[in-house]
């Protein structure tokens, strides 16, 4: 026995309360996942687009203020966006949210991928519930740890620069009044980021639980949102199907929810009145862009419903196709996979009160 | 606290198999062996003590605590050590420990600290830093046994924990139970099949069958003094006093280098000494046989 060998001393320190005893998953299985490099990698290409909607409310901020640079370089904005920016305040940053979501859901499922599948797989692989749950530890605290660390990436990605972003547009309009203005929008993004977290985070842990081989875990994710989005395409093609074909789309379900939580609908109309102003000067719809007779043609910041452009109607609706089912039809279905992905988890990790 | 845990008329069926059936039983504070066949209830019985089974009938307390109404409690002055293999994926030895105690309720420091000196305790101090996943069985039982001990846990629950390990392995980890128990004032309930192990750890021993127990008690009570057998060894003709001993109606038995000789009815230890003293046998060695933890297992077992 060596001569330091100080033997066992007994511990009367302070315990933690058992509400955050599951904060201690969260915390082991975030550091371990930042102990790859991937994952690093992911989350540094995560943030690029944050970095452009930072950018954009820099950019709109000062182009609100009127600075000449920025004008010129949005010489060919309608003049109404280009007089009053003010009065799109809300509608443009509404849409550079959509469009970032849009992206992040795209990054995100990517990110998603790499920390997701060896939560629960490898715990199953290496047999570690007796360890977790032969301590003062309820089956459900270990679930929502676990859902803690995929949150965690999650919102880094999408809550997180989304409010520095809005910080960033508060502070550089220079005018504290337009808190209040744009606070709903503040709310809608942390609520469409804590949706796309928890959605994500369950269903991701529903299908790390069923393999203990987190590679199968991470084909079953891709193929599931390459298959869900394939019949999505498929049903939208179908005649009879297209109205509701974007509710096979787990990615599209969200957009949907987010749409209608960041009011994104009224952001369009807003836009088509400014098109619809222009379209009364003279201009004419073409796909995206507005052509007038002089040849001269400007960027259309809105959606056209395809059978609107192959018909050559001139009547620009505001949204396309694909929002025309209620929004609540996709938070049903989010529900839905919510409620499997527990009743997976439940079914998969159960407690020691079994045979084995 | 005279008691270390009490159940009382406790039942817990899985289906139709009853793994414990009425079960009532008490343990004084100390290092309490648990014996019994396979499927004897053993591992229900743990699993009821932590808390981590709904049990169909009954009640019980562990450590003075209710184990229907606080099993957090119960698990939190209590350390596991399961029987299976079974690790925290992608951890070193040292985060594995800090991470049982974080699990525990520790703050991170606390557990840093703490794990750094359980694992010297049992011996790992030179494996802290590598990955657990690389360890030998001997070491992964240590690590176990340091993750259960690095909250300070009151009462230790050890399932089979020699099971795989090198005998040297298993001397060491032996030594360190009976230290904790012995010196560092935590009790211990010692699950095994080798009897050699509780013998050598435990003072007391709770024998199981069939969800019932079989009998329970001191184990230097339990181990009987018989009067009618006696260990004997003699100098160089142990054969032929072996021989004439068999002549005289004795049942032998070898024992190692001695003799296990039970008498016949109505004698005593004077017919070895007449023997001896009438054909010149050099007796070195004589004292009554007393029951081993095995024979009493048996006796239990085979009621």
């Amino acid at each position: 026995m060596p001569i330091f060998d100080q033997g066992y001393q007994h511990w009367n320190g302070q315990l933690s309360s058992q509400l955050w005893r599951w904060w201690a998953v969260t915390r082991n299985g975030v550091r371990m996942q930042f102990r790859s490099k991937l994952t690093r990698f992911c989350l540094i290409a995560c943030f690029g687009p944050a970095l452009a909607l930072a950018a954009f409310m820099i950019l709109w901020s000062l182009f609100e203020q009127g600075n000449t640079t920025i004008k010129t370089l949005l010489s060919f904005l309608p003049d109404d966006l280009k007089n009053l920016p003010a009065n799109y305040r809300v509608t443009m940053w509404t849409l550079a949210y959509h469009f970032f979501f849009l992206v992040q859901s795209f990054l995100l499922m990517i990110l998603v991928l790499l920390v997701g599948p060896g939560l629960i797989s490898k715990d199953l692989r290496f047999n570690a519930l007796p360890l977790y749950l032969s301590r003062p530890l309820r089956r459900w605290e270990y679930f929502l740890g676990k859902l803690g660390v995929i949150m965690f990436f999650v919102l880094l990605v999408t809550a997180a620069p989304a409010v520095f972003a809005w910080v960033l547009g508060v502070l550089f309009s220079l005018k504290l009044s337009i808190f209040f203005e744009v606070l709903p929008l503040l709310w809608g993004i942390l609520l469409v980021s804590l949706i796309i977290a928890v959605v994500y985070g369950l269903w991701m842990l529903a299908l790390s639980s069923l393999s203990r081989n987190s590679r199968y875990v991470a084909m079953m994710w891709f193929g599931w949102w390459l298959l869900s989005g394939a019949l999505s395409v498929i049903l939208f093609f179908s005649s009879g199907f297209a109205e509701w074909s974007n509710l096979a789309s787990f990615t599209r379900n969200v957009q949907r929810v987010q749409e209608h939580i960041l009011n994104t609908e009224a952001a369009w109309q807003k836009v088509d009145q400014i098109a619809r102003t222009v379209q009364k000067a003279g201009g004419k719809a073409i796909g995206r862009r507005l052509e007038f007779d002089d040849g001269d043609d400007r960027l259309l910041l809105t959606r056209v419903p395809r059978s609107h452009l192959q018909t050559g109607e001139t009547n620009i609706r505001s949204s396309s196709l694909r929002s025309l089912y209620p929004w609540y039809w996709s938070a049903g279905v989010l529900v839905f996979m919510g409620v499997l992905s527990l009743c997976i988890l439940m079914f998969r990790v159960k407690s020691l009160d079994r045979l084995r | 606290m005279d008691k270390l845990f009490e159940l009382n008329q406790v039942t817990k069926t899985y289906g139709r198999i009853r793994a414990l059936s009425d079960l009532t039983v008490s343990a004084p504070v100390g290092a309490i062996g648990l014996l019994g066949p396979n499927g004897a209830g053993k591992t229900t019985l743990i699993r009821t003590l932590l808390g981590l089974i709904s049990i169909n009938e009954g009640n019980g307390q562990v450590l003075g605590l209710d184990i229907k109404r606080a099993p957090l409690k119960v698990r939190q002055k209590v350390g596991f050590v399961p029987e299976d293999e079974c690790l925290f994926p992608s951890t070193v030895g040292i985060e594995f420990v800090s991470y049982a105690g974080e699990l525990s309720g520790m703050c991170s420091s606390d557990a840093m600290q703490r794990a750094h000196e359980v694992l010297d305790y049992v011996g790992l101090g030179e494996a802290r830093y590598r990955a657990t996943d690389s360890y030998s069985t001997g070491m992964k039982q240590r690590l176990k046994l340091g993750a259960a001990l690095v909250h300070d846990p009151q009462l230790l629950i050890m399932d089979e924990p020699t099971n795989g390990m090198d005998p040297p392995g298993r001397e060491d980890l032996i030594e360190l139970c009976r230290d904790l128990c012995r010196n560092k004032g935590i009790s211990l309930l010692y699950s095994s099949h080798l009897l050699v192990d509780v013998e050598a750890v435990c003072d007391y021993v709770i024998v199981m069958g069939q969800g019932k127990i079989l009998t329970q008690g001191q184990i230097a009570d339990l181990k009987i003094v018989q009067q009618q057998a006696f260990e004997v060894r003699v100098k160089n003709e142990q054969d032929r006093f072996k021989e004439r001993l068999t002549e005289m109606g004795c049942q032998i038995e070898q024992h190692d280098d001695s003799l296990i000789a039970t008498m016949p009815e109505g004698r005593d230890e004077r017919m070895l000494w007449e023997l001896a003293a009438n054909e010149s046998f050099q007796i070195r060695h004589l004292r009554p046989r007393r029951s081993s933890l095995e024979d009493v297992f048996l006796k239990a077992v085979n009621k």
